[in-house]
């Protein structure tokens, strides 16, 4: 029997949600379990998955908390719910032992030489402490979303003033003389120093890099909207004139989606001005021609590939020069044979917001338009409720709309992972293309869930089920090690890829569109 | 006669053999009472010191509950429970600041109004010591320390009405108001005035081990008098 709990007034972090109904689905009858703050989304999904919740009895301050299991048991799991709220047993002894400061004070008393403050909590609190950390004389890497735009206008003018950096709102990766913050993966320190308007486009960069030898010093976030008009660069051209100060950087790479062409003019002109070379990767922009010391990229691994060469050529380095190591870098992507080709839809859905967009960008000259919750262009927005995936489609599930009140999906890819199953039972689906990002702060076992539930539904490659595209984000050191994962999805029949773009590419190869079917979703 | 296996005192157990009654016995610890009425503790790890206490190789073995004369062999004393501190190093004010919200088991209303009305929090919340009693006793500790002119005037009331809580809560109590506190408690007091970060932090995390939740409402304590004083002294 499924039965909703609404706990008025109520604020848990998203991971404690997470364990305790992670440990609710280990009791015997727990067919399901799921709490989450009640947000429109989240409710939405919640509905979706079959759990009865009334019109206007909740506000997004409540927790709903839903059970299936025997109508008997509901009122006492319910009340373990609560006790491992308040109290979770999984909390560590050490945890006991150890006392962590509680606010910004309490931190910088301990820690007074500290010149970054990194602030995670809900959306609706971090501005106020952002604030406090930039009226303190610190840094602030700002891991929280849902900040308005406002706040982040006031926030980065603040910082601006005062010769600081506000990174984010919503910068979920960062690193600070080689050490990763938030989501990051284990690379080397090298020469490159790099501003990033997207977290996971730093990450596929810096891993991309890795895979060449080349480490990076300083990865600067700025948040996605940072490079939008209203904000107008502010972090991004900061972090680029502090990484042009510091003699160990070699090269500059800038990434993001195209900013805004006034926020594009001041990056670029800040590039030029820098005395080293640089990469421009923004990526689904229109083509630049390169223009020393500035090259331009439209692709992550096309951005490494450039980078690579820049250090490898000094200053020496020539247009002809980039522009074969591009050639040598498409012609490697793998193509597939036509016999493989699958007569459906392509579905992407994706834990990394910038794999997303990079995998819409290189499918959609292949496939048509590609629908999505945020999509190359506003007129192929998905309408209405971004569950439902229509025509050739891909969802990025760290939007915000999945993330209020529920853990980011690179750390609990568990709602990723239900969406993907219901594709893959959809007849007019041909191809599935997903994300798997590994590295400090994403699941430990990334994949586990979905390889148990591929066998469990009887996947097999080849067979009639859509095929399975995969692109891996991680490297050899990562805490999840790169190769265990691979192993896993290829047992489990997906083909495997190292590169977001080789794998989108790919996929929109094999994907055509269903001749004769109607849209399911439509 | 018992004979105790002691191996320090504190510096307020009398040095000759004393007439006590068991009222307390855990794994490590044990509570008497005096011809005085008041507690006295043997203990077996030197971090439980406190006031009239007496740290043993071992407890006595037998389960005897009525009064009997303890002896022990001359011993030096290894922990003076009176407080007397220079001023707190006031680096530490951003982490007082955060003391008092630390979750003590007892709501922010009643917090709030003990901090108005002390003896309102008298043997209120749960436990061996109930949490607003840790908590009384904390915040009394740093008022008597930096405000003696304010704590006097904040527990003026508490005395009288001390019966409306257990005897070993009492007894502690009644330590703190003769400027008495437990090792874990003047450990943290002296490492406030200090300037060691791994210190404090060590310090803190002792205080947070004592009971379930009677470090936790004892620090919350101390960080309530601690702003009270300095926001009476002009912050």
């Amino acid at each position: 029997m499924k039965n909703m709990h609404i706990v008025k007034g109520v604020y848990y972090d998203s991971v404690t949600l997470m364990l305790v109904a992670r440990e609710l689905k280990q009791i015997e009858d727990v067919r399901e379990a799921t709490l989450n703050i009640a947000t429109p989304a989240n409710i939405a999904i919640m509905r979706q998955a079959g759990f009865e919740i009334p019109e206007g009895a909740h506000s997004p301050d409540d927790l709903l908390v839903g059970l299936d299991c025997p109508a008997e048991r509901q009122q006492e799991l319910f009340q373990t719910a609560r006790t491992w709220l308040a109290s979770p047993p999984w909390k560590k002894e050490s945890e006991k032992t150890t006392y962590q400061p509680k606010s910004l004070d309490g931190a910088l008393s301990i820690l007074p030489e500290a010149n970054l403050a990194l602030v995670s909590i809900a959306g609706r609190y971090a501005a106020a402490e952002a604030t406090k950390a930039l009226e303190r004389g610190r840094n602030v890497m700002l891991y929280s979303d849902n900040v308005s735009l406002e706040d982040e206008i006031r926030l980065k003018q603040l910082a601006h003033s005062r010769g600081l950096i506000v990174m984010g709102p919503d910068c979920g990766t960062a690193v600070i003389n080689g050490k990763g913050l938030g989501f990051s993966n284990a690379c080397p320190t090298g020469p490159v120093g790099i501003v990033s308007a997207s977290g996971t486009g730093l990450q596929e960069v810096m891993v991309q890099l890795a895979r060449r030898g080349i480490g990076v010093k300083h990865g600067l976030g700025t948040g996605g909207r940072d490079v939008k008009t209203e904000v107008g660069g502010i972090s991004f051209v900061d972090g680029l004139n502090a990484l042009a100060r510091d003699p160990d950087i070699q090269v500059l790479v800038a990434i993001g989606k195209p900013p805004a062409a006034e926020v594009r003019a001041r990056i670029l002109a800040t590039m030029e001005q820098s005395g080293k070379a640089g990469v421009a990767c923004f990526m689904g922009d229109r083509n630049h021609p390169d223009a020393p010391p500035v090259f331009f990229a439209t692709q992550l691994e096309e951005c490494a590939q450039v980078v690579s060469v820049l250090l490898e050529k000094g200053k020496q380095v020539d247009k002809a020069t980039v522009k074969q190591a591009r050639q040598a870098l498409f012609g490697s992507y793998p193509v597939p044979p036509p016999h493989e080709r699958k007569d459906g839809y392509l579905k992407g859905l994706f834990t990394g917001g910038t794999l997303c967009y990079e995998a819409q960008f290189m499918a959609q000259p292949i496939v048509g338009p590609v629908w999505s919750n945020a999509p190359l262009h506003s007129e192929q927005k998905v309408q209405g409720n971004s569950l439902s995936m229509t025509g050739h489609c891909m969802v990025d599930y760290g939007e915000d709309e999945f993330t209020q009140g529920r853990l980011h999906p690179m750390i609990d890819p568990s709602l990723r992972t239900e969406r993907l199953l219901e594709q893959l039972k959809d007849p007019m689906v041909g191809v599935i293309l997903f994300d798997v990002v590994l590295g400090y702060g994403s699941a430990a076992q990334p994949v586990d869930e979905l390889v148990a539930a591929l066998q469990q539904a009887g996947y097999r490659e080849g067979s009639s089920f859509p095929t399975l595209v995969c692109s891996i984000c991680g490297t050899e050191e990562d805490p999840q090690v790169l190769s265990a994962q691979r192993t896993k999805l290829k047992q489990a029949g997906v083909k495997v890829f190292e590169s977001n773009a080789a794998a989108a590419l790919f996929a929109a190869l094999l994907a055509q569109s269903p001749q004769g079917k109607e849209e399911k979703n439509g | 006669m018992i004979e105790l296996s002691a191996r320090l005192r504190s510096a307020d157990w009398p040095e000759k053999p004393v007439r006590l009654q068991v009222r307390h016995r855990f794994s490590g610890v044990m509570n008497l009472v005096g011809p005085d009425e008041k507690r006295y503790t043997l203990l077996t790890r030197h971090i439980d010191f406190q006031p009239r206490s007496l740290l043993c190789a071992s407890l006595p073995a037998h389960d005897a509950t009525g009064e009997e004369q303890y002896s022990f062999p001359p011993v030096e004393v290894g922990f003076d429970p009176e407080l007397r501190l220079p001023f707190p190093n006031p680096r530490w004010k951003g982490m007082w600041t955060e003391w008092p919200t630390l979750e003590t088991g007892l709501s922010p209303e009643e917090v709030e109004k003990g901090v108005q009305l002390p003896e309102s929090l008298l043997g209120r919340g749960e436990g061996f010591t109930p949490a607003g009693d840790d908590l009384l006793s904390g915040m009394l500790t740093s008022l008597l320390w930096l405000d003696p002119v304010l704590a006097e005037r904040k527990f003026l009331r508490v005395e009288p009405m001390l019966h409306n809580t257990g005897w070993f809560s009492r007894q502690m109590l009644l330590d703190t108001m003769h400027g008495c506190t437990w090792k874990r408690g003047k450990d943290l007091c002296m490492a406030l005035c200090d300037t060691d970060a791994a210190r404090l932090l060590e310090s803190v995390a002792s205080i947070l081990q004592w009971g379930h939740r009677s470090g936790a409402a004892w620090l919350a304590g101390l960080g309530v008098g601690l702003c009270l004083a300095d926001a009476h002294n002009g912050g």
